[in-house]
């Protein structure tokens, strides 16, 4: 079906095109909310569809859900069901298109889920190798003794 | 309206369905994956909890410089909630800090539940060199002020170089008084005259011993303390540490004011400089001293009149002045009790004073715009008459710290002395008494600190003055008070 062209804007649609090729057709009020994809539509005019080259399918599928749903009971609920990889990549889409509120939101959930845990368990989600020497390691463990007790076990 | 080709799926249907393909999708982006922008980085690191922050400068050496920069270590101090910091009182060393934050959920525990105060830090303790060298010497010597109990190490996670040695310390040597807190960093001081010894940061566990001063006290001069301060120039990025004393002499059977002495040491150099002041304060004491913009304000009791009033020393222009104070409060002369029933301090940005002076009320007034004086505004007026105790009962030791920020429909902490902690919310449930438990002193003694990440060795600049760390040098000093874990449980009345 061909996309409708409206009188009023607001329900004009617009597509947007992940990097895996799914496309999602969305109303323009809503593209733009990613700061990214208004700087092109106001770039091209009449552009129809905006590629997102960074950008997964099912990302940008959670991403769209969540614009459309901005509510606080509804970011409680939203990062439960992601898993730590799902989280990272929301966050560089969201980077990418900013969207400022559900950066600050994804970036509270992934420091929800690192809270308190040991530096291996931090490394191994980020996927960051320890370059301090075994001496720094240690220096920093016997400096900051109190934060390391307690933590939780990975 | 239909969509072109694909429906949003719903999330959970999409990680069902698409489980292999996202697998070799991920490994694909991996390059993405490995390399959070450090921005990001950044702001994950700003939601964390200061224990997890230094648990995450073990990462690797980048997370470390982040968390390390001056500018994050100040964006996350505003971020962290209002706390306080208790210890034990009753002729101990009290070197140990719990810490309160004052967030909501602590106080909907209910009465079956204990939270605990923790973290737990450590101060330095006052006479620590003589105490080394009294552990050097053990097993020669027998000692005077201390008494060494040796314990053989069972726990596994020392250093297993050495010993836990349990230490009876004594407080008249090794406590030290607290000035006040500023930037997360507290001002240590002689628990007698007052006298600023130290500056420490209990979450890092850095702290350096200021210099003395030429015009210090000794047993050969005698010197009557006014007031001190520490406090932070934001224009120079400085911490200074203010002492005032007055220098008599005796004449005929009577003493005569010699001269006042003012002095400012900008911490991290090797002296204190005297600064020219109308010596009119020298009849004065000056209590509760309050960073604030740049400038330390304290309530000044004057000796002869008791009259009160607020009196302001801005760290830029060095100039002594007095500062508006919110009316009425400071007029009633009656009570002159040694517990001064009026208190002062700094809370997110705003002064607040707290006049318990009248037999009835607590009244908390605030600066809402600093430096004018028609806007302090009367924020609270508690009426004690009837206490949460459930009979009528004058509150003791009264003290009050604004918890939130007033505009949120703030509440208040009331301590009532006696391990006792009143917690006041006027918009939801009025009062509820938290009871301190897990030590056996008598009383507490709660001292208004948010912690923070400022490192000494910023606040430095340089070789002159040694950050010494609490960790790194008492490691296996233990005194026996710090054994105590204290937990908070709510008092049903």
């Amino acid at each position: 079906m061909a996309e409708e062209k409206s009188q009023a804007s607001s329900s004009k649609m617009l597509t947007l095109k992940a990097s895996d090729g799914v496309l999602f057709e969305v109303e323009l009020n809503i593209a733009k909310e990613m700061k990214t994809v208004q700087a092109y539509i106001d770039d091209c005019e009449d552009i129809e569809t905006i590629p997102i080259p960074n950008v997964l399918g099912k990302h940008l599928a959670i991403v769209i859900e969540y614009i459309k749903k901005t509510n606080e009971e509804y970011d409680a609920e939203f990062e439960k069901q992601w898993n730590m990889d799902d989280l990272q990549l929301l966050l560089l889409a969201a980077n990418y298109l900013n969207i400022s509120g559900l950066q600050e939101c994804l970036c509270k959930a992934i420091a929800k889920r690192i809270e308190n845990k040991s530096p291996e368990y931090v490394r191994k989600v980020f996927n960051i190798e320890n370059d301090h020497s075994p001496e720094e390691e240690a220096k920093l463990r016997k400096e900051y003794k109190w934060a390391f007790e307690g933590v939780d076990k990975d | 309206m239909k969509r072109k080709k694909y429906s949003i799926p719903s999330p959970r249907v999409s990680q069902r369905c698409n489980k292999v393909v996202d697998e070799t999708e991920n490994h694909e982006l991996c390059p993405y994956f490995a390399n959070i922008p450090s921005h990001l980085v950044v702001q994950i690191l700003l939601q964390l909890p200061i224990k997890s922050l230094l648990i995450c400068k073990c990462v690797c050496k980048m997370w470390k410089a982040l968390i390390s920069e001056p500018h994050f270590v100040k964006l996350h101090f505003h971020k962290t909630p209002v706390s306080l910091m208790i210890r034990t009182k009753d002729h101990r060393v009290s070197r140990t800090l719990h810490l309160l934050e004052c967030e909501p959920e602590k106080f909907e525990i209910g009465s079956d539940n204990h939270v605990k105060l923790q973290p737990i830090f450590k101060l330095p303790l006052r006479d620590a060199k003589s105490l080394r060298e009294k552990m050097m010497n053990k097993p020669k010597r027998p000692v005077r002020a201390v008494r060494l109990v040796l314990e053989k190490n069972t726990d596994k996670n020392s250093d297993g170089d050495s010993q836990m040695l349990n230490i009876d310390s004594k407080p008249y040597y090794d406590k030290f008084g607290v000035v006040n807190s500023c930037n997360g960093l507290l001002c240590l001081c002689c628990p007698f005259e007052g006298n600023p010894l130290v500056i420490s940061n209990p979450v890092t566990g850095e702290f350096i011993r200021l210099p003395k001063s030429a015009n210090a006290p000794s047993r050969v001069r005698k010197l009557e303390p006014v007031g001190f301060g520490f406090g932070f120039q934001p224009k120079t990025n400085e911490y200074m540490v203010i002492q005032i004393w007055n220098k008599y002499v005796r004449r005929s059977y009577t003493r005569v004011l010699e001269r006042m002495i003012f002095e400012i040491n900008t911490v991290g150099t090797l002296s204190w400089r005297n600064v020219e002041v109308d010596p009119q304060v020298s009849n004065s004491t000056l209590k509760y001293p309050t960073c604030l913009n740049g400038v330390i304000h304290w309530i000044r009791f004057e000796g002869q009149t008791q009259n009160r009033s607020i009196l302001c020393f801005c760290l830029e222009s060095e100039r002594l002045q007095s500062f508006p104070s919110p009316p009425h409060v400071f007029r009633n002369h009656h009570t002159v009790s040694r517990n001064e029933p009026i208190s002062m301090g700094e809370s997110r940005g705003l002064l607040y004073i707290c006049d318990r002076s009248s037999f009835h009320d607590v009244t908390m007034w605030v600066m809402k715009e600093y430096g004018i004086g028609e806007s302090w505004t009367k924020v609270y007026n508690i009426d004690t008459s009837i206490s949460a105790l459930g009979r009528p009962d004058r509150w003791r030791c009264g003290l009050c710290w604004p918890l939130k920020h007033f505009e949120d429909g703030a509440s208040l902490l009331l301590y009532h002395s006696c391990k006792c902690l009143i917690y006041f919310e006027p918009e939801k449930y009025g009062f509820k008494v938290f009871r301190i438990h897990g030590t056996d002193s008598e009383q507490v003694q709660i001292i208004p600190h948010t912690p923070s990440l400022v490192s000494l060795k910023d606040v430095v600049k340089g070789d002159n003055i040694e950050v010494l760390n609490i960790y790194s040098m008492c490691a296996n000093v233990k005194l026996r008070e710090e054994n105590e874990v204290l937990s908070l449980s709510q008092q049903l009345v």
